[in-house]
């Protein structure tokens, strides 16, 4: 997938703190619980979020259809992520799905809940992605599809494929619900 | 149950809380911005034209500057009188303004009581009030520090602030709109001379602060302490209901 931060458009237009408060208040929390969602961190799920925003701030300002800001600034927030996990690799830290998740929980006693997060951390960034996406931040499948920089086609392709992995048994409409 | 609300349970249930994270990541990007926008300033404009610039400005601000105030003051004395609410909280002041500063003094042997990130995730407080701080810049005066004080939803009234070096005789002094009682020093770690004040007076629950009875309040504050200090200090934060004290610690650059 394309991504999406590194899109360059034509011209820079000046942003007021207020009016940068104003537009991205509402997003930082889909796009913290996007971080979270596919990092299992609540702090690293912070830092991107935060990173993303010194990204939009100097972006925003490009951003000629500020309707579709969500899905934009999501798409910031997931390269954030896909850029957090290369950077533990090249930190040398084990990314392999651990049986305790890092995040401390006092409901971990859930089992399905720990085996459902186990299974989609262990897709694929793009299939989690949409998974989350579509799921976790309740998406439609248009905005998905903008984030993911696909046609919603595709899109609605890679998160049929990623129910199948993790419901094999599961009919796609039942799993849509 | 659907994918969706298993999904939606699982991650539920690692999920912190997100109470102050919009202030947070607002505050930070603000001082992000702000200091690639002071980096862009000193590569593209030559000082001489900065400082010519900056002249023309103080002269123009002096200038409009008195006009305005002498109307605002005349408008203010005439609206003072009949606004009773105002009394209300300048009386509540006065009673913060009463109570003792009852910081701790530390031997310089002594270890700084600093205290850890508290569980809402902001640098400091153990609440109703608490403090996410990034460091300002230094002058010859001293140190600096952008502060965001943040108040919980459904407090109201004044907030003071006063702070001191619990290791030595240096007081925190505050810049800026919200800077308050005496003046206890001038310097200019923005540009202009600016005064230093020896208190902070937070308005908790004012709308402009975007404090309501479920939201935080914000107040971006500079705040500073001047050369010398230990780097040991603490806050005592007084509102109507509560006291609350703040230690931190940070490492001293000469």
């Amino acid at each position: 997938m394309q991504q999406v931060a590194d899109v360059k458009p034509s011209s820079t237009l000046p942003v007021s703190e207020t009016t940068f408060a104003d537009l991205l208040r509402p997003l930082i929390d889909p796009g913290f619980r996007l971080a979270l969602a596919m990092l299992h961190d609540a702090q690293a799920a912070e830092d991107a979020v935060q990173e993303a925003s010194f990204i939009a701030w100097r972006k925003l300002g490009r951003m000629h259809d500020q309707g579709r800001l969500r899905p934009w600034f999501l798409g910031i927030v997931a390269n954030k992520c896909r850029n957090a996990r290369r950077n533990k690799w090249s930190a040398g830290v084990t990314l392999g799905v651990p049986d305790v998740l890092p995040v401390p929980s006092p409901e971990e006693r859930t089992l399905r809940g720990a085996d459902l997060r186990r299974a989609i951390a262990r897709l694929d960034y793009d299939d989690r992605l949409v998974v989350v996406l579509y799921f976790y931040v309740d998406m439609p499948l248009d905005e998905l599809a903008a984030v993911t920089r696909s046609s919603a086609g595709a899109a609605r392709a890679r998160l049929y494929r990623a129910i199948n992995k993790l419901r094999p048994g599961v009919a796609i409409e039942e799993a849509l619900r | 149950m659907s994918l969706r609300n298993d999904i939606h349970s699982a991650f539920d249930d690692i999920a912190p809380s997100t109470l102050g994270l919009p202030e947070r990541v607002l505050h930070s990007a603000r001082a992000d911005h702000r200091s690639r926008t002071a980096r862009f300033v000193r590569l593209r404009a030559p000082m001489s034209l900065v400082a010519v610039t900056l002249l023309i400005a103080l002269v123009a601000g002096v200038l409009i500057g008195g006009h305005v105030l002498q109307d605002w003051n005349t408008l203010r004395n005439a609206s003072q009188g009949n606004q009773l609410h105002k009394s209300d909280f300048s009386s509540q002041l006065a009673e913060l303004e009463a109570r003792p500063l009852n910081l701790p003094t530390l031997s310089a042997f002594d270890p700084c009581p600093a205290i850890g990130r508290n569980q809402i995730g902001f640098d400091y407080g153990a609440g109703p009030v608490y403090v996410d701080g990034e460091l300002g810049g230094k002058t010859a005066w001293g140190q600096y520090w952008t502060v965001l004080y943040l108040i919980s939803p459904g407090v109201s009234g004044p907030v003071l602030v006063r702070g001191r070096d619990l290791k030595g005789d240096g007081m925190v002094v505050f810049i800026g709109d919200y800077a308050s009682g005496a003046v206890v020093g001038t310097d200019g770690p923005a540009g202009p001379i600016s005064e230093h004040r020896a208190e902070l007076v937070l308005r908790a629950g004012d709308p402009r602060s975007g404090g309501a009875s479920t939201a935080f309040g914000s107040f971006e504050v500079i705040q500073g302490i001047a050369r010398g200090w230990s780097g040991c200090l603490g806050l005592q934060i007084d509102g109507p209901t509560f006291t609350e004290t703040i230690t931190t610690t940070s490492f001293v650059s000469s």
